[in-house]
């Protein structure tokens, strides 16, 4: 084992960026920039375009990485880039977006190839201000193409979530 | 036989416990069992300097038969009852004592047993064959006569304990409040899907909490309450307020005392139908860990303990659970497909490590 | 968003740096977020709407490691390759030029020209 990281990818503004912030022990490495687009901009003021990264120092002195990737399409080479060697993978979906099922397949899609080797967890965030789809929808998307993956709602600014996160993702490395 | 039982050095709370529990599992005892304040069987809490000093003096002079009473059995004590109680571990115990000093005193009781025996053959005989004559069959039924129905030791049985209790008041959407002696008190209301309590600790429960949890139908009070009155009640104490979930969640995790669920047959296969919202279902580490084992395989609960390497009555609490929030899905056939290969040691200890860094955050 | 009136007049800016200095096969113009203003190139060969990304991407990346190291901020970034040279530059906080040649010894001229492209690129918007 080399570099020891997780990656968290996920829809735009899902709140990749701030789950790192919460739980890194050092400033987070952000490349955020104003977005201009107006679909991006009325939801935020800045987005991640190359990447963040934060760290948390384990017992023995090793550094578990934390990397996130940008949530725009336009940017998948740099999910390629960051993915690459990663222990495990966390999905953030939107569910205030304007398409969060569509986003689960997209990304889930997306990293398929990753999965069957390393593992996956889907964190669900901003319930509180779009309470549909409720989870339901989530879990029939899953049952119906066979996918086992957990898959919960977060809250990214919540440390509790973010742990739950890992948490969850090392229990199924156990398994994997 | 009849066997006289004392404590010593137990804490209040557990005190009052072990009084009800041994009350409690009275007809899953082959001899029939009272607290008495001084006894020749003492069960002796070990965990305090004075019960292990009377633990020791005990076994040196072999006068008294003493439990040693801890988390875990540092004195490697021959009779032992893990904390906290349960009742399983109970049950067996003083089962075991009994057939110890039978023994022992065998030739003294035999008079005493063969007069026992004969009486619960025949009724054994009769419920084999199925001609009870009528009156004695409406008798012990258990619907009617709830009090009556044992508590069982192999099945955990909602419908006789509090979790019975409240999932028919959510059936019928009626608030009520309920409580048992020394116990807890919760209010529901079922048209909120919320109940009412003082604060929960997810990581540890009180005593107060176990026992109403724990406690079977038959102990526990209800009263009827309008909206009005709770939210009143609910102002006035300060209490919090829980998803229903929640609370079903728990109190199946502390009533079911590792024994399976009543209709579910032990090996039958079973997988997770989705990952458990423990935003609202309050975890523990293991649960995790079973909870991503069992979303990727079907098999029985044996194996998922064995491949897990988490304890059976552990794994038995969690599945209740889940079974209880409808997370479990029975299937015909068995699927190990996440072939829990033995990880590298290096792999392992990473994960603890990870795990460990994250506990110190929360 | 950039204004028609705007993107028109990096347009023709962006032909004359082409028409200026023919070693130049290609440049974007992209907003730091990555979306395409402007492109142009002598033939046209490349898909530069990845570029317009990338560049941002890199930017921005330039624009992180200087400030982690205290050097003011990113003029450019530049890649030199088997088969050319790409270079990458901040015409104001919000827009970025990506020029590139395949002539692995025009770095100077590549660098001059863009230079003096994205400085009057500024001043124009
Ligand atoms: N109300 C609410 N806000 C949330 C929740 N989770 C995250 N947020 C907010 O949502 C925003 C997420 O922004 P970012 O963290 O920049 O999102 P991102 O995923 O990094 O976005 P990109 O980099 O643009 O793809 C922040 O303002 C968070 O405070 C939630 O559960 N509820
Ligand atoms: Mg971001």
């Amino acid at each position: 084992m080399s570099e020891i990281k997780l990656v968290f990818t996920g829809s735009v503004g899902a709140g990749k960026t701030t789950a790192i912030e919460i739980i890194s022990e050092i400033p987070v490495i952000r490349t955020d920039v104003r977005a201009t687009d107006s679909e991006t901009a009325k939801r935020k003021e800045k987005t991640t375009v190359a990447m963040d990264y934060g760290e948390l120092t384990l017992e023995d002195g090793q550094k578990l990485r934390l990397y996130g990737t940008p949530g725009q399409q336009r940017f998948d080479y740099m999910w390629r880039i960051l993915v690459k060697g990663a222990l495990g993978l966390i999905i953030l979906v939107d569910n205030a977006g304007s398409d969060p099922i569509g986003d689960l397949a997209r990304y889930v899609d997306n990293f398929r190839d990753f999965v069957s080797n390393n593992q996956m967890v889907v964190g669900v965030t901003r319930m509180d201000i779009a309470s549909e789809p409720d989870m339901d929808f989530y879990h029939q998307y899953f049952a119906e193409r066979g996918i086992a993956l957990p898959i919960f709602p977060v809250d990214a600014r919540s440390k509790t979530s973010v742990v739950m996160l890992i948490q969850s993702l090392i229990a199924m490395l156990e398994f994997s | 036989m009849h066997y006289k039982i004392s404590a010593t050095h137990l804490s209040k709370n557990d005190n009052v416990f072990f009084k009800s529990m041994l009350q409690l599992i009275q007809i899953q005892l082959n001899d029939t069992w009272s607290y008495e304040e001084t006894a020749d069987i003492v069960l002796a809490d070990i965990e305090t300097p004075l019960g292990v000093a009377f633990w020791e003096e005990s076994t040196q002079q072999q006068d008294k038969l003493v439990i040693a009473y801890a988390r875990q059995n540092t004195c490697n004590a021959e009779w032992f009852l893990p904390k906290p109680i349960r009742v399983q571990a109970l049950i067996k115990q003083l089962n075991a004592i009994a057939t110890f000093k039978s023994t022992v005193q065998g030739a003294v009781q035999t008079s005493q047993t063969s007069e026992n025996s004969p009486s619960s053959i025949s009724t054994t005989k009769a419920n084999l064959l199925g001609n009870i004559p009528n009156n004695t069959a409406q008798q012990v039924k258990p619907s009617d006569i709830p009090t009556n129905k044992p508590v069982s030791i192999e099945y955990f049985e909602p419908e006789h304990s509090l979790l019975g209790l409240i999932q028919s008041t959510i059936k019928k959407c009626e608030t009520k409040c309920f409580t048992c002696e020394q116990g807890e008190t919760i209010y529901i209301s079922p048209q909120q899907k919320r109940c009412f309590t003082s604060k929960i600790n997810f990581n540890h429960l009180t005593q107060k909490q176990r026992r109403l949890y724990a406690s079977v139908a038959a102990q526990v009070t209800m009263t009827n309450l309008s909206e009005d009155a709770l939210h009143q009640m609910a102002k006035a104490q300060g209490l919090e307020n829980y998803a229903v979930e929640t609370l079903l969640w728990l109190v199946t995790l502390c009533a079911s005392q590792g024994r399976l669920m009543a209709g579910v047959a032990e090996n039958s296969y079973v997988r997770l139908k989705q990952w458990p919202n423990f935003a609202v279902l309050p975890c523990q580490p293991v649960h995790l860990r079973i909870a991503a084992f069992m979303l990727k395989n079907a098999t029985t609960l044996t194996t998922v303990s064995e491949k897990t390497r988490v304890d059976f009555s552990t794994l038995v609490d969690f599945f209740n659970a889940c079974k209880v929030a409808d997370l479990i899905v029975e299937t015909t056939d068995q699927n190990v497909s996440t072939e829990a290969k033995p990880k590298s040691s290096a792999e392992q200890y990473l994960f603890k490590n990870i795990l460990k860094r994250l506990s110190s955050h929360e | 968003m950039l204004s028609g009136e705007a993107i028109a007049k990096l347009e023709s800016r962006l032909a004359q740096l082409l028409h200026d200095c023919d070693t130049i096969e290609a440049a974007v113009v992209s907003t730091l977020d990555g979306h395409m203003c402007t492109m142009r190139q002598q033939a046209q060969q490349y898909s530069l709407e990845r570029l317009a990304t990338m560049g941002s991407t890199l930017m921005s990346l330039g624009d992180t490691i200087t400030a982690e190291l205290n050097m003011g901020l990113c003029d450019n970034i530049i890649s030199e390759n088997q088969n050319g040279i790409v270079a990458f530059m901040h015409i104001n906080n919000d827009l970025v030029l990506v020029t590139l040649t395949t002539q692995k010894n025009a770095l100077g001229m590549l660098l001059s020209h863009s230079r003096r492209c994205a400085k009057e690129m500024a001043e124009l918007l």
